[in-house]
């Protein structure tokens, strides 16, 4: 047993294996270096190969810079995956021709007592033992991790070179270490995050972390206790001695120390995340929503949804973001209505609608002679709700919406198109489905009890004797004029029959065309 | 009251002026035919009767910067004579339109297009004139194209957006009109590159073939996983060169317009033109100029098996791949009046094979990791309960 301590190396290592201040060199440079190696080489290569695996919506939000990313990712990746099969290389070639390599791969060497290791240290963590099993130099836990990162390095490797030299192998064999490859890295990442972490960084007493890897060295109390059958071999060999075993005495915190205790627990969180990532990853891999799935959403409301407006695919002449109005405080009125609402007027609805973009409802809907104060209109910024008095823009494209307002005696300002109902609009909404017709319509009643009967007509406003003023609301003297003889004037000209006057008299229009349109089954009433 | 008539004669000069000496300039030089007037206006739209929207905006110099911007809209848009706009008839793209086409003389058309078009997998006749089965999911011009606004690279190598000074200034050394130039210029090196991105062209053909209904109505398998590819990863992240529909179901010598089904020799994904089209030698990209015949021949993108479709195969054995997809059956019953030689569909041996031994080896990892990560973390909870434990009692050393 523990043959490799009889090779002569433990005696000509007397020097390095021992340090005056009673501690044991555990990790020597080569290993130190090929750790350093596989550390570096094994984040670059999660980093980077995870990067593919990123939820869809994030990689949509890097824009351009994705472009520079894929193909940095994908340099490094190989980079870092050479450079890691360098250093197994290296382990390998340290493994044979060193001697602490052949002491260290010896020692590595899983055997009986790791198995009953296992379970005795089981029986000590539920309380069937007093204490823990007396581990060698390696115990289970580590030659578990070892075996695993030589299998995972071998698996990755094979799988990655294949996937490098994709043009001499078959689909079947890319698809295999496609697979192969992802899963073993969420095996690999998992593991080291769950049994690497946990007993160099967040075990009590580890925490934030065990210096090892960078000094090399570990105090003679820590070997003792968790490495006790080398601890009394060493000591037995005459190696080290027991006298310079003392146990560490609590220090105050330094600066420093506070500092990496914060950046380790933020690991902890940060790696947290990660596993829930990559668990999701492997057991609910993303499904895309495929377009008939979708079929069921409104095409106005997926033609709203698609950000860019070159999506809009079907809209040959490629509308503008502006055709998507967002208003922050929506009223009531568009939740039955929606945001293009006239549609039963075959001739003006299109017009009615494009005024809808930058008017409230009340502003037509609500006709000054059916209210005893006198309402002012005033531009309110659609995201902002502040008042507008510079008008800017054009075409309609405000940012801002037109909306009428009442002052009361005591100065207060009331918006019209926020009226005092709108609880009674929520309360209907929520309920409209328990409601027979009968109370559906009393309802309604009262829902539109401020809107008139008859709206103001197109004429009204575009004529010789305005019904707004455009110029004080807030129009240039010369767009104002040309709103009063209306810009449609023009066409008059231009076309050989024009719907005029109906076009502009809603009753007449209604009698006349909607007959004619009924016939010819255009009609969407 | 003098005042006022003194006011109201100046708003009529200004009105008569306005008429006589804006307008004309206005409506003549940007806007011939004064559609715009309307037309400018984002919220000009309405709800149709089946829901769907329809928007009549215009962008003024969106339209004038694009591939039509000197069409005029009456020239596409025939029988404009009435307010409201009740007579027009559908826009025709084998409309005759009054541009000359300079190589012949000719009035130009797209009308060269339909011929090509009705030739291919995406026709609405058969090869005898007849209409094909659902013809109506076959696709016209718009639903592949929209105006494009002119996207003009600065060189042929880089690709890079924008307008070469250098270039410019070559050509107007004879052609003196600027506008006209510049015009040529943008015309010219539009077409040196797609004007859709490859992530546009991919959503583009999905829009289609991901429909799992209106692909089976043709006996055709809903592409499932091209988003599970290499190819959609380097689409998604704006890789300039990534592989879209286009790449290789009509790469450089195959036409797009007249793709053809991959069973008909011609196309390009025809198992024989599969290596030719994997290596893409005459490509701005050439992408696995390497490709062995071997690599070339697998499925790229048909249906994958998910997990539950993996451990039922693996449980049921035999039988279970073709049995468990519900989806699948129904294509098999559809097709035995189809009248398709090919169910794409179905796998042979080598493949179903394949796919079980991919289900197997999913299924086994999955289970591994469960179990080893899960035993992990459960020896680290034990372990954790039982330091914290000890370090209490000990009073917490260190």
């Amino acid at each position: 047993m523990n043959s490799e301590y009889t090779t002569p190396s433990d005696n000509d290592n007397k020097s390095t294996n021992m340090t005056p201040s009673g501690e044991i060199i555990r990790l020597n440079g080569h290993e130190r270096l090929q750790h350093l190696f596989t550390f570096l080489t094994f984040f670059i290569l999660v980093a980077s190969g995870y990067a593919l695996r990123m939820p869809e919506e994030w990689i949509l939000k890097l824009g351009d810079a994705g472009k520079t990313l894929f193909y940095y990712r994908g340099l490094l990746h190989r980079i870092a995956g050479v450079i890691m099969i360098l250093a197994g290389l290296y382990h390998i070639v340290y493994l044979a021709a060193h001697r602490e390599g052949r002491s260290f791969f010896m020692a590595m060497i899983p055997n009986l007592k790791d198995a009953k290791d296992i379970f005795q240290n089981l029986a000590y963590y539920i309380g069937k033992r007093p204490s823990p099993p007396d581990f060698d130099r390696f115990d289970y836990r580590e030659k578990a991790e070892y075996l695993a990162l030589v299998a995972g390095t071998i698996i990755i490797s094979v799988t990655g070179v294949i996937l490098w030299t994709e043009a001499y192998w078959s689909k079947f064999a890319l698809d295999l270490s496609l697979l192969i490859h992802g899963m073993e890295a969420i095996l690999a990442t998992l593991a080291i995050i769950v049994w690497h972490f946990y007993s160099v960084h967040y075990k009590p007493g580890k925490f934030p972390m065990s210096w090892v890897w960078i000094t090399g060295k570990m105090p003679l109390h820590e070997l003792e206790e968790e490495h006790p059958l080398q601890y009394k071999r060493l000591i037995e060999q005459g190696l080290i001695d027991s006298n310079d075993t003392h146990h560490a005495t609590p220090t105050k915190k330094g600066f420093m120390q506070v500092i990496i205790e914060g950046i380790v627990f933020l690991s902890f969180i940060f790696f947290l995340g990660i596993s829930a990532l990559l668990i999701k990853l492997l057991y609910f891999p993303p499904e895309y929503q495929r377009q008939d799935q979708m079929a069921n959403k409104g095409s106005m409301e997926t033609f709203f949804k698609k950000s860019e407006a070159k999506e809009r695919i079907g809209y040959f002449h490629t509308p503008d973001a502006s055709v998507a109005v967002t208003v922050s405080n929506p009223p009531v009125c568009v939740q039955c209505h929606g945001t293009f609402p006239h549609s039963k007027s075959p001739d003006v609805r299109s017009f009615l609608n494009m005024h809808n973009y930058f008017m409230a409802c009340e502003t037509c809907h609500v006709h000054q002679s059916d209210i005893e104060t006198k309402m002012d209109y005033v531009w309110f910024d659609n995201q902002t709700d502040n008042r507008v008095d510079a008008l800017t823009g054009d075409s309609g494209v405000y940012g801002a919406k037109l909306v009428p307002i009442l002052t009361s005696s005591t100065g207060k300002l009331q918006r019209l198109d926020h009226s005092s109902n709108e609880d009674f609009v929520r309360e209907y909404q929520a309920n409209k489905n328990k409601l027979t017709l009968e109370e559906k319509a009393k309802a309604k009643v009262v829902l539109h009890k401020d809107i008139s009967k008859k709206p103001v007509q197109c004429t009204e406003c575009h004529g010789q004797k305005p019904y707004i003023d455009f110029a004080t609301v807030g129009y240039t003297p010369e767009r104002a004029q040309s709103l009063y003889r209306t810009e449609v004037a023009d066409m008059i000209n231009r076309y050989m029959k024009f719907y005029l006057p109906t076009m502009f008299d809603a009753d007449l229009m209604r009698k006349k065309k909607t007959e004619d349109l009924e016939k010819e089954n255009r009609s969407t009433k | 009251m003098r005042d006022h008539e003194v006011k109201q004669g100046l708003v009529f000069i200004w009105i008569i002026m306005s008429f006589t000496l804006l307008l004309p300039q206005y409506l003549y030089a940007d806007d011939e035919e004064a559609c715009l007037v309307c037309h400018k206006y984002p919220g000009l739209g309405r709800i149709d009767k089946d829901g769907s929207m329809r928007l009549f905006y215009v962008k003024d110099g969106t339209y004038k910067n694009s591939v039509h911007g000197k069409v005029l809209c009456r020239n596409c848009h025939l029988n404009l004579d009435v307010i409201p706009h009740t007579d027009t008839k559908k826009v025709d793209c084998a409309t005759k339109c009054h541009l000359k086409e300079p190589s012949t003389d000719r009035d130009f058309s797209h009308g060269s297009h339909y011929t090509e078009i009705n030739d291919s997998v995406h026709g609405k006749v058969t090869k005898d004139g007849k209409p094909k089965k659902f013809s109506e999911d076959m696709p016209g011009c718009t639903a592949c194209h929209v105006n494009a606004v002119y996207r003009p690279v600065s060189s042929i190598t880089g690709q890079e957006a924008g307008v070469s000074a250098d270039a410019l200034r070559r050509c107007l050394g004879c052609h003196e009109n600027k506008e006209w130039t510049n015009r040529f210029y943008r015309h010219f090196s539009h077409r040196l590159h797609s004007s859709k991105t490859s992530k546009e062209t991919v959503l583009l053909c999905l829009r289609c073939h991901e429909n799992e209904k209106m692909m089976s109505r043709h006996g055709l398998v809903a592409t499932a996983n091209y988003k599970d590819t290499f190819h959609w990863k380097g689409v998604l992240f704006n890789d300039p060169n990534a592989p879209d529909c286009i790449s290789c179901h009509a790469p450089v010598g195959y036409p797009v317009h007249g793709m053809k089904s991959m069973v008909e020799p011609a196309s390009a994904v025809y198992k024989n033109n599969l290596r030719q089209t994997c290596a893409n030698i005459s490509g701005v990209q050439q992408c696995h100029p390497n490709a062995t015949a071997k690599f070339a021949e697998g499925e790229i993108h048909q249906a994958g098996l998910g997990l539950e479709d993996t451990i039922a195969a693996f449980i049921k054995d035999k039988n279970a791949l073709s049995d468990i997809d519900v989806l699948r059956k129904e294509r098999r019953f559809r097709n035995l009046f189809a009248n398709v030689d090919v169910d794409p569909g179905t796998f042979d041996k080598d493949e179903a094979f394949h796919r079980k031994v991919y289900g197997l080896v999913r299924y086994v990892y999955t289970l591994l990791i469960t179990v080893v990560i899960g035993g992990m973390l459960l020896h680290q909870i034990l372990d954790f309960y039982r330091t914290v434990k000890n370090l209490k009692k000990h009073g917490g050393k260190n």
